[in-house]
């Protein structure tokens, strides 16, 4: 479905990608890890082009998205559902405003994207708090809705880019219920950046670690923490047995 | 960065900037009108509507009321049907508004106004602001009449009369203001003063003669049709008798003042100029370095000669100098320190003698008085006393006649010794009388000439009462107001007063004799007519000037409004920065910190490149356009600023906000990123996130209708 070859993305004199090739399969759950600063992030904005990748090619459906027209790309993020790390929920919007924008700018009824909105919260748990502004939610909160907005798109790919890194130890295990919620029950690929090696283990389909941008290792969870070949995932094993 | 525009927000963009300019335009132009307006009725209000007043009196504010009432009486005998109004006061003068009936507008009456009010009490002239008008401004005396003349045949102009120096052009209606301007402009335009200035010292003998040659060349060399002599002697004579009145004071004051002489020693150099120390009555004697005080007195050389400078005390005054003080003088630097040494400074002044000996008369004329009372009393008794001699001197000799004929009836007889006795009795006695030896009889007293001591004494008697006839006490008094009348200044004040005289007598330009002739322009240029008079001249100090023969201005009304215009254009102006400083802030800021955040996703711009990154030029470009575009359309003008100035003004402003666009408008990168990870294109981002959080702009308002989320 996604193909990635050989990408690379420089910021000055830092290396954040630096020949990147992965290929993810419809309805797969790939889990991408490794240190700060390894280029996971930068990876998965340059799939939906929120970066712009130096060189190397990205293909969706067989179709490259480097190569995409402005309104081409508008449309595959229309696609795409991407959750970010710090919500990034806009502020003067209600809860439900939030996760309706995309429905209703990308040409849907406000009524049909209310309702798809509506039920989109109630998937994470927020159907009490559809008109609350995003200030007067926890940070676990807002982040379901970030997820809820990601989610009204229908989107045939979500990406998630560090979705509890924000939040308080506390608050980290509500949104991982919601992901895990959503990994069992939506039919849509998911290509997640975390730091939360049980939940990879436990949701995971592949693996994916980086390090100095590049892949370092690739498997299935048993595979990469059960027998790691890198140095990351030697760590990641120690903290799995810690 | 032009992704931003290309999926419909141009037009977006484009309204904004239209509306902004508008706006702009409505604003500046509309505040700048309003202050025109204020100003204008304000003024309206102070010398009223236009054609409501012919003139402005003004009054000295302390006879004001005198003023008016003469006012008062004077219209009614000689200036029927006119009125007044009170205007404001300014300076001390108040100011009268008076308008004529139309029958007084006559020439022979407006010429004569101004000698007419001129005797007003409180009087200090009029303004004429009679309308429509066209003023013809310094027109040359000797060539008045002329263009008066000229002025009149001009369709449009109803008559030409004459006010102080000015030819005011009256006119048949306001419409014909502009044509008579141009067509009076055209006539003067004909015409130029040449100026033949020689300076003191270097007179002509017979300034006519000279002219008359003058004349001579310029008509042989040139053959113009107008060429006259308008010298004006009055005024020459007028201006140099002042110059010799000042020249006299300057030399009144000269020998009123302090004589300072300091013998040059060679201690330290000194030139005119150059101003000298001395102590005076400061506390503390002169050190070098030491600032100078204000109880120091100051010499300022102004003649050097045989080894002795001279000068005038320009601070203090030589009764602070005692005599047992130093009169060590020293050099003033730049910086008004003492400086080097100098040496001994004389200082007298005769005018301190001149009190003393007013003084020293009085006294005189007083004890002159008193010795002339005591004087006839002395002749009074003295001329008693002979006459009482001259009584006595007769019974002396009496006396002496029977004396004697009583000694010879002793003689032979027993009792001679007896008249020996009183023979030498008789002597001694006249000798006591007489004084003398050997005059010892009445003959010695009678030789004694009492008609000629009479004489003498009538003689002293009448000069006594001559003495005493002259009226003493008012010689007394006179004197002493002499003494009073004399000016009580101080070194100081005179040495300023006479450097004023000094500077006034330097920068006068009419001293000397001067030559005034008219010339058409269209037979020889001024420049050209100068060098042949300089040629023509065997006067190397001569000056030459051309000059126009006269100014047209507008009248003062019509010269307010034209500043007021200026004004309003002014504020326009102002307003048009300050409005497309507020646009680029409110509204542009918004729009250049977006498309920096989407330029930033492709390429970041660092170090130098900074400054050329498309961002700013585009804010530059816009802020010109801006600024430029309300500029016109308000119809503002910037004394001494040009378009030109005005698109650089608004370039940088441009610039300026487009650098710092997100500190005056940040965008909130992760709200924009969560509108383009939902596929939202530029538009919606803009008219969604950005705008909705910015600042309250007319982008802002003009946005409201597009958001779909309000």
């Amino acid at each position: 479905m996604l193909q990635v070859y050989d990408l690379k993305k420089r910021y000055g004199k830092i290396v954040a990608l630096d020949g990147v090739s992965l290929n993810v399969s419809r309805g797969e759950i790939l889990v991408i890890m490794g240190p700060s600063g390894c280029g996971k992030s930068t990876l998965i904005r340059c799939i939906n082009r929120l970066t712009e990748p130096d060189s190397g090619e990205l293909f969706f459906e067989n179709r490259s998205i480097k190569d995409m027209s402005h309104g081409e790309l508008l449309a595959f993020r229309r696609r795409v559902g991407f959750v970010f790390q710090h919500f990034n929920l806009i502020k003067r919007l209600s809860v439900k405003e939030n996760v309706m924008l995309g429905p209703v700018l990308g040409g849907m009824e406000s009524q049909d994207a209310e309702k798809r909105a509506l039920q989109a919260l109630q998937k994470v748990g927020l159907g009490h708090q559809v008109d609350a502004r995003p200030e007067e939610l926890s940070g676990g909160q807002q982040q379901r809705v970030g997820i809820a907005r990601a989610l009204a798109l229908n989107p045939e790919i979500v990406l998630l880019d560090e979705p509890t890194a924000s939040l308080d130890p506390i608050l980290v295990g509500e949104v991982l219920d919601v992901m895990e919620a959503l990994v069992r029950n939506t039919k849509a690929t998911m290509i997640i950046v975390t730091h939360e090696v049980a939940f990879a283990l436990k949701v995971a389909d592949r693996i994916i670690l980086m390090d100095r941008g590049k892949i370092v290792e690739e498997g299935s969870p048993k595979e990469v923490f059960s027998q790691p070949k890198s140095e990351i995932g030697q760590k990641y094993k120690r903290l799995l047995v810690a | 960065m032009m992704a931003l525009f290309r999926d419909g927000f141009f037009k977006d963009w484009l309204v904004l900037i239209i509306a902004g300019v508008l706006v702009g335009t409505v604003l500046s132009a509309g505040v700048a009108r309003a202050v025109d307006a204020y100003f204008g009725d304000t003024i309206d209000g102070l010398i009223g509507e236009y054609g409501e007043y012919d003139l402005i009196l003004h009054l000295r504010e302390e006879a004001k009321d005198a003023g008016i009432q003469a006012l008062e009486a004077l219209i009614e005998k000689e200036l029927p049907g006119a009125h007044y109004q009170e205007a404001i006061s300014i300076a001390g003068k108040a100011n009268i508004l008076l308008s004529l009936p139309p029958e007084l507008e006559t020439k022979e009456r407006l010429q004569s106004l101004r000698g007419t009010l001129y005797d007003l009490p409180g009087s200090a002239g009029m303004t004429m602001m009679i309308e429509p008008s066209v003023v013809i401004q310094g027109v040359h005396a000797g060539f008045r009449n002329q263009i008066a003349q000229e002025v009149e045949k001009l369709p449009g102009v109803r008559f030409v009369f004459r006010d102080a120096d000015n030819l005011f052009v009256l006119l048949q209606s306001v419409e014909d203001s502009q044509s008579v301007t141009q067509a009076v402009q055209g006539i003067l335009s004909k015409y130029q003063i040449l100026e033949v200035r020689f300076p003191m010292g270097y007179e002509v003998n017979d300034v006519n003669k000279t002219a008359n040659q003058i004349i001579k060349v310029l008509q042989e060399k040139y053959h113009p049709d107008v060429l006259e002599n308008v010298t004006l002697d009055n005024e020459s004579e007028i201006s140099k008798s002042f110059v010799k009145t000042l020249a006299e004071m300057k030399a009144f004051l000269l020998s009123y003042a302090s004589q300072v002489r300091i013998p040059l020693t060679g201690l330290e150099p000194l030139h005119v100029g150059n101003k000298v120390v001395l102590q005076g009555s400061a506390g503390t004697s002169l050190r070098p370095n030491d600032p100078v005080e204000k109880d120091n007195i100051i010499v300022e050389i102004t003649e050097i000669a045989k080894g002795e400078a001279s000068g005038v005390i320009i601070q203090g005054d030589i009764s602070d100098i005692t005599p047992a003080m130093v009169r060590t003088g020293y050099k003033v630097t730049g910086d008004n320190r003492v400086g080097p040494l100098i040496g001994e400074v004389n200082i007298t002044n005769e005018r301190y003698q001149l009190v003393q000996t007013i003084d020293e008369s009085v006294v005189l004329l007083d004890e002159l008085e008193a010795l002339a009372g005591a004087a006839n009393d002395t002749v009074a008794n003295a001329e008693d006393t002979l006459k009482t001699f001259e009584k006595a001197l007769v019974q002396l000799d009496q006396l002496q006649q029977q004396i004697s004929q009583l000694n010879q009836g002793m003689v032979g007889s027993d009792a001679a010794p007896g008249g020996l006795v009183i023979s030498l009795l008789m002597d001694k006695l006249f000798r006591n009388l007489v004084g003398t030896e050997g005059e010892s009889d009445v003959t010695a007293l009678q030789n004694l000439d009492v008609k000629a001591m009479q004489s003498s004494l009538n003689d002293i008697a009448e000069r006594i009462n001559a003495v005493q006839s002259v009226d003493i006490e008012a010689i007394i008094e006179q004197i002493r107001k002499v003494k009073e009348s004399l000016p009580d200044l101080r070194d100081e004040e005179i040495g300023q007063s006479i450097k004023l005289i000094d500077r006034y007598i330097a920068g006068e330009v009419i001293p000397g004799e001067r030559i005034q002739l008219v010339l058409d322009k269209a037979a020889v240029d001024g420049k050209t007519a100068e060098a042949t008079i300089r040629e023509a001249l065997d006067n190397q100090y001569a000056t030459t000037f051309t000059m126009p023969v006269a100014v047209v201005n507008p009248d003062a009304r019509a010269e307010l409004v034209r500043v007021l215009r200026e004004v309003r254009a002014t504020i326009a102006g102002l307003l048009a920065i300050v409005f497309t400083l507020l646009s680029l802030v409110l509204d542009h800021a918004a729009v250049f910190s977006t498309m920096r955040y989407v330029q930033s996703q492709k390429r970041v711009y660092r170090g130098w490149r900074r400054w050329v990154e498309p961002v700013r030029i585009l804010g530059a470009g816009l802020g010109a356009v801006l600024l430029v575009l309300i500029y016109v359309a308000a119809r503002a003008q910037i004394p001494l600023v040009n378009l030109g100035h005005v698109a650089i003004v608004g370039g940088l402003l441009g610039l300026l906000i487009a650098a710092f666009s997100d500190k005056f408008s940040p965008v909130d990168i992760h709200e924009a990123m969560a509108g383009q990870a939902l596929g939202l294109p530029h538009v919606q981002i803009m008219r969604e996130i950005v705008i909705p959080a910015g600042r309250p702009g007319l982008m802002y308002l003009l946005n409201r209708r597009h958001q779909r989320f309000k």
